[in-house]
């Protein structure tokens, strides 16, 4: 026997075994050719254009470049519309919201306060150009400027803040130490509620930022503060502002003229003010439009995730607001792209040419017809991957405005043209009953909670979408509201969703003798669980046996 | 000890020690089938029906069987041979032949080791067939490395053992040792799925640390710090090696 050749082959077969052991594909971005789109290139409309990017970079802009580049796998653009990566120049991010952003083609988001060691840890995602990140790039204002109690202070992240103008320079020092990307300072001229920093602060904040190489932004909220923050010298404003003062066509030209640019975030306006108080509204829209006419740069931002915006979706609703601002469809794309990149200087985003990121949202609509077309997504690339986006954010079907669920006025109808029905335990084997009947315009219901299924319930269920286990996007809404009376006792309203199948999410509300408007906010769920919402239920649960429980005017906001 | 060896006669001895340990089946069975039986059944099987572990247990008992498959020849392999070979002369007949106890002992840890890469192999075999087990090459390798060195302590113990008690006790013994410190370790049931004060005894047994390390490499640990890991399996080395030597010395002087 042969010990040496024993031994060797052994060798030889461990090897061999070794290198036969699977290992994970290594998914490298491939070289990839967008064939014959409309190309938006972040400045002007190139027609019939191919780009061509490999390594998460474009490298190449041009015509027939498919003869160039054979390797390439080609995606054919023809009939589609390819726009640079979005940019929302107004967030606030944190937990997974760079991820929900990319969901709807918003590669890159300008964060304006969040907790410093976030931005820390996402913001060296962004020099990751080759990688498979699924999730959008972070810059990031970090710790804001504010005094003691203004502004930014009432989060609950406890922040340094800054009571003279003599402290600007250490203080802009500590947040660049923090890594902040640029300074964002909170001013109000004259602060009614919160306190504010004064304007020799505002001026040495702003002056210090410079000086230490950096972009200062002021938050303000009416025309003599920004009046105030322009003249310090901001590079920008990160909201429209109200008032209807004639200085503001000056105020126009003056920021035109130093290239200041505003960042309007008509949505969170639209949100906080478009319901309850539309001609303030109005007067930021009509602003936003002089400055607008005066040339000012605009970037579109959203200032998600704050009540009735999220990420990335409301970036879509922002460019609406724009365009109704007075902006053409192109104007608003280039305020969520080459705009945004002009202003903050940002390396490699905002346009399609050579070298730029292979962050790219290919729309099946053209957006010059409707810049509502910019969420009909065709692929979102971002570091040149495909953007694998969840069933849900691929559904049409999305509630964005107030629904009525049941008014009860004429049956049990709702305006989604579905039918109230009687839900209970009994299909899992419990004993709670339920009857319900219309009396006097609102829906009464009776029944019995039962004891033989743990977690017994028993009430009414309305489906959102007739057709069988289809599901809403309802995380634009807020609220859930309805009129309710009866025993007094706890009751809960369960929203059914695709997300979470074995689990309902559950609003408990309480329950007197008195008719009362409920008002249960959706803003604490988690904004995944609503984007598949099939049907919504108001039952009684325990510890209450019999029960009465009169219902109506069911909204969905 | 001397210990200069003759290449010629070690490689007798190392197959001589090789054909032996294949003969014995009370060896030979329980070694290689358990560790083997034990991953297709927990590893595989329940994985099929779609465990809890989503796929995942395939991957996490690889190691806890890869360990569970070293040690038992380690254990075994060493200790309960060499006290089988002392109460047949065998021992007392090598002592006084002129080669040195190292070359024995030489012999046998690499058996050991050829056992265990045996199983190794049967077991990362299985994991990529059946259990659709992925890693990166050089998680394979580290893996198989950690594994081979990770013998290591329990070839010491075994020695201890083997040189401390007799035959049939020492079966006995090293049964005694190897089931329980093995399942108390984690080995079966992961080891945070134990109630607190059982967590803590894991971290009195080398196994658990073996693990550990293992589990660290796929990234499926408790989040210890490796050089923990690695000074707790040091320090049991050394004890168990200070055992053996003991126990030698104690029987040479018999």
């Amino acid at each position: 026997m042969n010990i040496k050749l024993i031994v060797g082959l052994t060798f030889v077969a461990l090897i061999a075994f070794f290198a036969w052991l699977p290992t994970p594909e290594v998914k490298t971005a491939q070289l990839t050719i967008i064939a014959n789109a409309e190309v938006f290139d972040g400045q002007q409309w190139l027609i019939d254009t191919d780009v061509v990017f490999d390594k998460g970079m474009i490298i190449a802009v041009g015509k027939q470049l498919s003869q160039k580049y054979t390797s390439a796998t080609v995606v054919d653009g023809r009939d589609k519309f390819l726009i640079p990566g979005l940019i929302d120049a107004h967030t606030h991010a944190w937990g997974d919201a760079l991820a929900q952003a990319v969901q709807f083609g918003v590669t890159t988001e300008m964060d304006m306060f969040t907790k410093h060691a976030f931005a820390s840890i996402e913001r060296e995602k962004r020099q990751q150009h080759d990688q498979d990140i699924q999730q959008a790039d972070l810059f990031s204002a970090g710790t804001l400027v504010t005094s003691p109690h203004g502004h930014g202070t009432e989060y609950g992240i406890d922040i340094e803040t800054i009571t003279s103008a003599k402290q600007a320079d250490s203080f802009v020092a500590a947040r660049i130490k923090e890594g902040s990307d640029y300074i964002k300072i909170v001013y109000d001229k004259a602060p009614k509620g919160q306190s504010s920093i004064d304007y020799p602060t505002l001026e040495a904040v702003i002056k210090a930022a410079h000086q230490q190489g950096k972009l200062a932004v002021v938050h303000i909220a009416d025309d003599d503060s920004a009046l105030d923050a322009v003249h310090a010298g901001a590079d920008g404003l990160v909201h429209a502002f109200f008032g209807v003062d004639s200085g503001i066509e000056n105020l126009g030209l003056a920021m035109a003229k130093q290239q200041q640019f505003i960042i309007p975030t008509l949505s969170v306006l639209e949100s906080m003010l478009a319901a309850n108080n539309p001609a303030r509204f109005s007067q930021a829209v009509n602003n936003v439009n002089m400055l607008a006419k005066a040339s000012v740069l605009i970037l579109a931002g959203t200032d998600a995730p704050n009540p009735g915006t999220r990420h990335g979706a409301s970036l879509h609703n922002e460019l609406k607001l724009l365009v109704k601002a007075g902006l053409t469809s192109t104007q608003a794309l280039k305020a969520a792209t080459s705009n945004v990149a002009q202003a903050f200087k940002l390396p490699r985003r905002g346009y399609i040419k050579l070298a730029m990121k292979a962050d790219l949202v290919l729309l099946n609509q053209d957006p010059r017809l409707d810049i509502g077309h910019t969420s009909d997504i065709a692929i979102i690339y971002k570091n040149g991957f495909v953007i694998t986006t969840s069933s849900a954010n691929k559904l049409k079907k999305q509630l964005s405005q107030a629904t009525l669920l049941g008014d009860f006025n004429h049956g049990i109808n709702s305006s989604l043209g579905t039918t109230w029905l009687a839900t209970t335990d009994q299909r899992f084997k419990g004993n709670s009953t339920v009857d319900f009947k219309v009396v006097d315009k609102h829906i009464s219901i009776s029944g019995t909670v039962g004891n033989q299924f743990s977690y017994p319930w028993a009430g009414i269920y309305l489906s959102l979408d007739h057709r069988k286990n289809a599901s809403v996007d309802i995380s634009l809404l807020s609220t859930i509201n309805l009129r309710v009376k009866g025993n007094k006792g706890r009751f809960k309203l369960m929203l059914f969703t695709l997300q979470q199948p074995m689990r309902p999410i559950e609003i408990a509300f309480k329950v007197t003798d008195q008719w009362t408007d409920i008002t249960l906010p959706l803003q604490n769920i988690d904004h995944r669980l609503l984007l598949e919402v099939t049907g919504v239920a108001i039952v009684a649960a325990k510890p209450l046996q019999q029960f009465q429980l009169a219902v109506d005017d069911v909204w969905i906001k | 000890m001397n210990i200069i060896i003759s290449t010629a006669s070690f490689k007798q001895e190392f197959v001589l020690d090789f054909k032996m340990a294949c003969r014995e089946l009370s060896f030979i069975l329980p070694t290689l089938l358990f560790p083997v039986l034990f991953y297709v059944f927990f590893g595989l099987l329940f994985n099929d029906l779609g465990g809890a572990g989503g796929g995942q247990s395939a991957t996490y008992l690889l190691v806890s069987y890869g360990v569970f498959g070293v040690m038992s020849p380690a254990l075994f392999g060493f200790g309960a041979s060499v006290a089988a070979e002392r109460d047949k002369g065998w021992l007392a007949i090598k002592q006084v032949a002129p080669v040195p106890a190292s070359q024995f002992i030489l012999a046998k840890l690499l058996n050991s080791l050829l056992f265990s890469l045996i199983i190794m192999v049967v077991l990362f075999m299985l994991a990529t067939v059946f259990g659709g087990v992925v890693l990166t090459l050089i998680q394979w390798l580290s893996l198989a490395a950690l594994l081979l060195m990770g013998s290591l302590p329990f070839c010491a113990l075994g020695l201890a053992v083997g040189f401390w008690v007799k035959g049939n006790a020492a079966v006995a013994i090293l049964n005694v040792i190897f089931l329980p410190s093995a399942f108390l370790s984690g080995l079966a049931i992961p080891v945070f799925m134990f109630p607190a004060w059982l967590q803590q005894l894991a971290y009195l047994l080398p196994p658990f640390h073996l693990s550990q390390i293992g589990l660290k490499i796929i990234e499926m640990d408790l989040g210890q710090s490796l050089l923990g890991h690695v000074v707790m399996l040091v320090i049991f080395s050394t004890i168990f090696v200070g055992c053996a030597v003991k126990g030698y010395q104690r029987m040479q002087s018999h």
